[in-house]
């Protein structure tokens, strides 16, 4: 009876697992032996024009340690600690860790190091590859291009600006694998391989970044300045050739920012000063107002509301034409020519050149500006803003006013990115942002006269080059208070500019933040000759037949 | 049992005996032989499907070693190309160009005038393509 029973009771069992139970015992030795892994897919590297790599994802080693496995943590963080350069502390409480089955020890660590952790043959202590990124040439280009975090995602910077196109879609292996970890060579396997990231091409040309950080550096050190910028754009595409940031060290150095740094050329914003002139005599032109040759008697002060505006030399009141007023860089015959153009009109060119909004970039952290509504303007402000203050422009809005001059009157939009290169290895370019019309192609030939004349003549004298003829407009323009009205003894220097300037190809701004001396005549204007002359030789553009170098 | 029994059994009718039948008894060799084939034939079966899972097994080893290996190579290629873009950083370059081999920067420039026109001045160069670029990233992918 008790043999039958028992019997009974197997084949009972038998029958429940064979047929009645078979799915679902089935199911649950299916999960226990299948694994699904996630393939990170590699993410798209970064160029330069030229295809030098500016930032690539290469392998690297994670170590890690399953805590129930570590039978001496403290041996094991004794002998780990300098080989990871993690404190010991720190090991021996992660590989402590209770009811822990997973712990990082180091992320991305690199093959020398993976190999004397391997050597030490650690039990509990195992490897996973991962990706790490990379920035071969340093801090070039490193606000711009940005940073990625330990999982290498978008920080900052172009990273993250694409960072949708750059990482890719992860894969996945779906194996069988039995108790130790090893495949089965007949079980279940499913590969859907990982998506890599796209790469992209920049319209940055790194010889000419390489040397606009150089000269910047030199001349922020030299000057005693807190920092500098500096960008050089062509100005039929908008593509930015060079896009710099330079700070000044405790030591007296300068060099350029980090990746941590922000992008200063884009989202910092500052007082234009002088530079601004060619937008009040640009409106004044193109509206009819004035020709380059109307005459106007300019005093050497000028009072409106409870300000009185100078002329950074005294002088007797002189009749001036346009030209000259902006030759000299005038103040009071600038606002002079601003009051003929009148408030409404002003803010109006001010916005069709730019200000007030954001490029169109599309850069992380760019700055629109500073620029009041016209029914919100201050009394002073038909004195100030006609001549660049009372307003604020990041280095990239100023220039993009120069370039749409030098681009017969059509601004161009500017961009970073030229061409992406697809998972196939397929270079896709883009196309350059839209252009807008905002003067005439008469106005702007007659501008660009008028600011060659300022180098020849006026206070760009030292942005001149050898061989080739420039266009251009110095700035000297004192720094707001930083939390009350009114304006500080410190400046900021500026140069903008345009070459060869019968038919202009390219176009730069330096800007150095309270440089001693103050004057951008002076100290940005040599700047921006040397970074426009190693531009133009990059770029293939021929010197002027009668001069040499 | 009686004799009247007996005689009663005997005059009795007997049950009718089943129809039989006289069998053939098969020749001994067939049976031997039929069995033996059967037997190779489920051991070659057998085998054979043995050998088959052992053939699978070790092709997927060998493809699983390959596909390491392929990794492997392309981790290398991937290494390699930081190392060439670290030996080309212009920062390096320019130490290289300065220290070690004392080359210093020009303080001018002189452009030379090209009076006549050259062989090949009137065609354009044609635009560089990705592939001629970077010709090894295309063929990666």
């Amino acid at each position: 009876m008790v043999l039958a029973l028992a019997f009974a009771a197997v084949v009972w069992r038998l029958v429940d697992v064979q047929a009645l139970s078979a799915a679902r015992f089935g199911d649950l030795g299916l999960e226990q032996r299948v694994r699904r892994v996630t393939l990170a897919p590699e993410r798209g590297a970064v160029f330069d024009r030229d295809g030098h790599e500016l930032g690539l994802s290469v392998p690297a080693q994670t170590v890690w340690a399953d805590p129930r496995a570590v039978t001496d943590p403290a041996g094991h963080a004794r002998r780990l600690a300098p080989v990871l350069e993690v404190e010991e502390a720190t090991l021996l409480e992660r590989l402590s860790k209770p009811g822990a089955a997973f712990v990082y020890l180091q992320r991305k660590v690199d093959d020398e190091t993976a190999a004397r952790v391997r050597d030490l043959a650690l039990p509990g202590v195992y490897f996973v590859p991962e990706s790490k990124r990379h920035y071969p040439a340093n801090t070039l280009a490193a606000p711009v291009l940005g940073l990625v975090g330990i999982d290498n995602e978008g920080l900052g910077g172009l990273e993250l600006q694409y960072e949708e196109l750059m990482a890719g879609r992860p894969g996945e292996l779906v194996v069988e694998r039995d108790p130790q970890g090893r495949d089965i060579p007949s079980g279940q396997r499913q590969y859907r391989p990982p998506a890599p990231g796209q790469d992209l091409i920049l319209t940055i040309d790194q010889a000419l970044q390489f040397e606009a950080e150089r000269a910047l550096s030199r001349a922020v050190a030299e000057h005693g300045a807190r920092g500098g910028l500096a960008i050089v754009m062509d100005v039929s595409t908008g593509d930015v050739l060079a896009m710099a940031n330079v700070q000044a060290w405790a030591d007296g150095g300068a060099g350029p920012e980090p990746n941590t740094a922000r992008n200063r050329a884009v989202t910092d914003v500052f007082e234009p000063g002088s530079t601004n002139k060619v937008v009040t005599v640009a409106a004044a032109l193109e509206e009819g107002l004035v020709t380059s040759e109307t005459a106007f008697a300019v005093p050497d002060r000028l009072a409106l509301a409870d300000h009185v505006f100078t002329d950074h030399k005294p002088h007797p009141t002189e009749q001036w034409t346009v030209r000259e007023i902006l030759t000299r860089s005038s103040n009071v015959g600038t606002i002079l020519i601003g009051q003929r153009v009148g408030r409404e009109r002003l803010d109006a060119y001010l916005r069709a050149f730019g200000f007030g909004r954001e490029t169109g970039l599309g850069f992380p952290g760019e700055s629109a500006g500073l620029l009041l509504a016209p029914e919100d303007w201050y009394p002073t402000s038909m004195g100030t803003v006609p001549i660049g203050n009372g307003l604020a422009v990041t280095a990239l809005q100023m220039l993009d006013v120069y370039a749409a001059i030098g681009n017969d009157g059509m601004r161009p939009q500017p961009r970073l990115v030229e061409a992406v290169v697809d998972e196939r290895g397929r270079r896709h370019d883009l196309d350059p942002g839209p252009q807008q019309r905002v003067v005439s192609g008469q106005t702007a030939r007659l501008l660009l006269d008028m600011l060659r004349d300022a180098v020849t003549d006026g206070t760009g004298t030292r942005a001149a080059i050898p061989g080739y003829a420039v266009a251009g407009k110095t700035g000297t323009a004192r720094k707001p208070l930083e939390n009350a009205r009114g304006y500080s003894d410190r400046h900021v220097a500026s140069f903008v500019g345009l070459a060869p300037a019968e038919n202009p190809r390219l176009a730069a701004i330096v800007v150095l933040d309270e440089p001693t001396p103050m004057y951008g005549g002076v100290v940005a204007a040599p700047v921006f000759a040397h970074l426009m002359h190693r531009a133009l030789r990059l770029e293939g553009v021929p010197p002027g037949p009668e001069t040499t170098g | 049992m009686s004799p009247a029994a007996a005689v009663a059994e005997a005059r009795a009718p007997r049950a009718r005996a089943p129809h039989l039948r006289l069998v053939t008894a098969l020749p001994r060799r067939r049976v031997r032989l039929a069995a033996t084939l059967t037997v190779a034939v489920g051991l070659l079966a057998v085998f054979g499907l043995v050998g088959f899972h052992v053939f699978v097994v070790q092709t997927q080893i060998e493809l699983e070693r390959l596909e390491a290996e392929v990794v492997q190579e392309q981790e290398q290629f991937e290494r390699l190309r930081l190392e060439v873009a670290l030996l080309s950083s212009p920062d390096r370059v320019l130490g290289i160009a300065r220290d070690e081999l004392g080359m210093v920067e020009p303080d001018r420039v002189t452009y030379l005038a090209v009076r006549e026109s050259l062989p090949g001045d009137e065609s354009k160069p044609a635009a560089r393509t990705w592939a001629e670029v970077k010709p090894h990233l295309v063929a990666r992918r």
